[in-house]
């Protein structure tokens, strides 16, 4: 599972050179750009909703 | 009635400066990116970087500043309170700290880059491919912070009754 992720042709691009894992910068692409800002979105969301009334 | 009228202005030039300066980094990210790839791969990127560059860059740069100016204006006496994230102005006070850090990352990252980029800052061929990138990287940064930064905007107080938020 970690790896099919780590290895998704979308958000990451991960390659193993000598050893190590090198990750595709996501906003290299349209598609991982607008991902990762609905990420965000949600993170936010979750996080204003958080928020009790008052604080 | 008079800051019924302020306010009525302020909202119709958000909008309208918030859509001419969205729209363009749209259009640099959805449209530009890949056609000026194309285009420097056949030789004639130049029609691009020197006619419609300049001129989408002096609209995308002053309408961010005038979007902003405009939606403080909107937000008023509340802009403390929305950038502080007070209830009930959580929502927008998010959607304002996202138009914000989007506002600097134009004048800084995106607009300093380009400049070099396009020769008004004098720069080497190794520091114009630095800048670009850099460009590049902070264009898609602010298409990124757009999605949560249009959804905080619309939803923070229209919408507060689907979501839920205020």
């Amino acid at each position: 599972m970690v790896k099919h992720v780590l290895r998704h042709p979308v958000l990451f691009k991960g390659r193993i050179i000598g050893g190590v894992l090198v990750l595709k910068n996501p906003l290299d692409t349209l598609t991982g750009t607008i991902v990762c800002g609905l990420i965000i979105t949600i993170v936010l969301y979750v996080i204003v909703k958080s928020i009790p009334v008052g604080a | 009635v008079e800051s019924n009228w302020i306010t009525g202005l302020a909202r119709w030039l958000h909008f309208f400066f918030g859509i001419m300066w969205i729209g363009l980094l749209y259009y640099f990210n959805f449209v530009q990116a890949q056609a000026l790839a194309q285009a420097n791969a056949e030789g004639i990127g130049q029609g691009i970087t020197k006619y419609v560059l300049p001129r989408a860059l002096f609209f995308f740069r002053w309408a961010a500043v005038i979007t902003w100016i405009m939606g403080a204006i909107l937000l008023g006496a509340h802009f403390g309170s929305a950038f502080t994230l007070q209830h009930p102005y959580t929502g927008i006070g998010i959607g304002a700290w996202l138009g914000t850090i989007m506002l600097i990352n134009v004048w800084t990252f995106i607009w300093q880059n380009q400049k070099k980029v396009l020769g008004i800052t004098p720069a080497t061929d190794e520091e114009k491919a630095k800048a670009r990138r850099q460009a590049f990287l902070a264009s898609r940064v602010n298409t990124m912070l757009s999605i949560p930064m249009l959804f905080f905007m619309a939803s923070g107080f229209s919408h507060a009754a689907a979501f839920g938020l205020q």
